[in-house]
């Protein structure tokens, strides 16, 4: 357990090293988010409400979920394709920890980082611009929080089964920032799911996807009520268990196809 | 006259090693294709689906954002083609790579900007035409040769302004040794000023991207022009006239080039081994 709490330490203190890339990180997500706002704004000029949402959940939402963008941060697909492209995974395979365990305390430590040097700075100037609001009660806070990490969760297992690729394939390519944009699109992060056809949200209820940001984002504004936000939390458990036997039985594969070069 | 066709015979033989190179990457190029083609629908995608509810943003209905999406897109598609290398100037100077061009008897600013042609740049070029495609038959857009014009002069416009902006940024590593890390940024700013209405955004913003740094002309201003869209920003000068973006573009292109010459000659140390 020692080892595996000073992975998260070293991550965190990696991160904190890079100050200027991370005022420019802020910059950009801030450019993101401004843009988001006055095209929502324009967007509600002449409707009182979009879907069954006002203007101040909406611009609520979409702020949050650029701030939850900036905390969902996974490394796990760079570091395993790198690992086995330069022969560096036959090294994790000989420490005395599980390699997935290993990656999964290093991406902690990203979102630690992440969530001081970035969602704080991000959140700071949501509240100071666009005056966002609070959630609905206390008790949708709470869940909020609940249900962001098992967002965070969902997102971490695709990010470390679309990693497994590596293993057949040998160079991941741009698999990680495909899976980042579909990711994006269909969970909701872009635009709510409530804007999508109604085929294809029938769809996507039976995929994980929307329950990493609508899930948490509905429930802070309040679209969706507690005793629903509960239901799709429980889905949340039910994705996060599924995608981790996935990972289970795809590893488990993965080594057998472990092709060492390099290193 | 023999001079130019020296350099054209330089650039061409540059190009053309670099694109069969990057078709040894075949898989690779594959990937990124297909990201790049689901990022690019997924912002028309956000747009329409407002756009269905509300019709106008800003007095923009969606063929004409359509347009606007599409041009921005092409222009981006060819920046990356020809002018990425601006963006890793960082790397270069660390590793004190610009020695190489600055041993050649020809222009380094020249050399340099005809170094890299990066096939992934089409990728974009591709979903760009296809939406340009959609806007024309949703607008009735007449395909006349001055129109064809139009569109082919705020492309190239476009791809300068892109170019010099990254030019100008990147240029930065010569004094302070570190530009990459703006580059993100600068591609926002440049995707959400050329593929969103300006006028969505307040005063200061327009005044900002149209005299500053003006990315507005990147396609907004001669869309609007082109499409005869009423133009709600109060200027002393109509920037919406089709000749102010291939100036723009010209202007921009020669100070960032003025800023890349004096940084490579005054402030280059020629680090790295």
């Amino acid at each position: 357990m020692e080892a595996y709490r000073y992975l998260i330490k070293m991550k965190i203190l990696v991160g904190f090293t890079y100050r200027f890339e991370v005022v420019m990180v802020i910059l950009t997500r801030l450019v993101v988010m401004v843009a988001s706002v006055y095209l929502w704004n324009s967007a509600y000029a002449n409707v009182s409400e979009l879907e069954g949402l006002t203007k101040s959940q909406m611009i609520t939402y979409a702020v949050l979920a650029i701030i939850l963008s900036s905390l969902f941060q996974t490394d796990v697909e760079n570091a395993i394709g790198s690992g086995i492209r330069r022969g560096t995974i036959a090294v994790q395979f000989l420490r005395p920890m599980d390699v997935l365990s290993l990656h999964f305390c290093e991406d902690l430590g990203l979102m630690c980082t992440s969530l001081l040097l970035r969602c704080v700075p991000l959140l700071l100037c949501g509240l100071l611009l666009f005056h966002l609001s609070a959630p609905v009660s206390v008790s949708a806070l709470l869940l909020f929080f609940i249900s962001v990490t098992f967002s965070y969760l969902i997102i971490w297992l695709l990010s470390a089964i679309t990693s497994m690729v590596t293993f057949w394939a040998m160079f991941l390519g741009q698999l990680g920032a495909v899976r980042i944009v579909v990711v994006n699109i269909l969970s909701g992060m872009l635009i709510p799911v409530w804007f999508f056809p109604q085929v294809l949200q029938d769809i996507l209820r039976f995929l994980p996807f929307q329950y990493t940001y609508q899930t948490p984002l509905g429930i802070y504004i309040g679209r969706i009520g507690l005793t629903d936000g509960l239901f799709q939390m429980g889905v949340q458990c039910f994705w996060i268990v599924f995608l981790f036997f996935v990972l289970k039985l795809v590893w488990k594969r993965a080594q057998r196809h472990l092709m060492v070069q390099g290193g | 006259m023999k001079k130019i066709r020296h350099y054209l015979t330089v650039g061409y033989w540059q190009l053309k090693l670099d694109a069969l190179s990057s078709f040894q990457y075949f898989s690779f190029t594959i990937v990124w294709f297909f990201m790049i083609g689901i990022a690019m629908f997924s912002t028309f995608f956000v747009l329409k689906a407002i756009l269905d509810r509300v019709g106008r943003i800003n007095g923009w209905d969606f063929p004409q954002i359509s347009f606007l999406i599409g041009l921005s897109f092409i222009s981006h598609g060819f920046e990356d083609m020809f002018f990425l290398q601006n963006r890793y100037i960082e790397h270069r100077v660390l590793e004190g790579q610009f020695d190489q061009y600055l041993i050649r008897p020809l222009n380094v600013f020249f050399l340099f900007n005809t170094s890299n042609f990066n096939l992934v740049g089409f990728y974009d070029i591709f979903p760009g035409v296809i939406i340009l495609i959609y806007a024309c038959g949703q607008l009735q857009f007449p395909i006349t040769a001055f129109h064809l014009f139009a569109m082919l002069v705020i492309t190239v416009s476009g791809t300068f302004i892109r170019a010099a902006q990254l030019i100008l940024t990147g240029s930065l590593a010569f004094w302070t040794k570190k530009s990459r890390v703006l580059e993100d940024t600068n591609l926002t700013l440049m995707d959400r000023t050329s593929s969103y209405p300006l006028t969505m955004y307040p005063k200061w913003f327009q005044l900002l991207f149209t005299f500053l740094l003006p990315l507005g002309f990147i396609t907004f201003y001669p869309v609007r022009g082109l499409l005869h869209i009423a133009a709600d920003t109060a200027f002393p000068v109509a920037p919406d006239l089709l000749l102010w973006a291939p100036l723009v573009a010209l202007a921009y292109y020669l100070v960032a080039r003025a800023v890349f010459n004096y940084g490579l000659n005054h402030k280059y140390e020629s680090a790295g081994s």
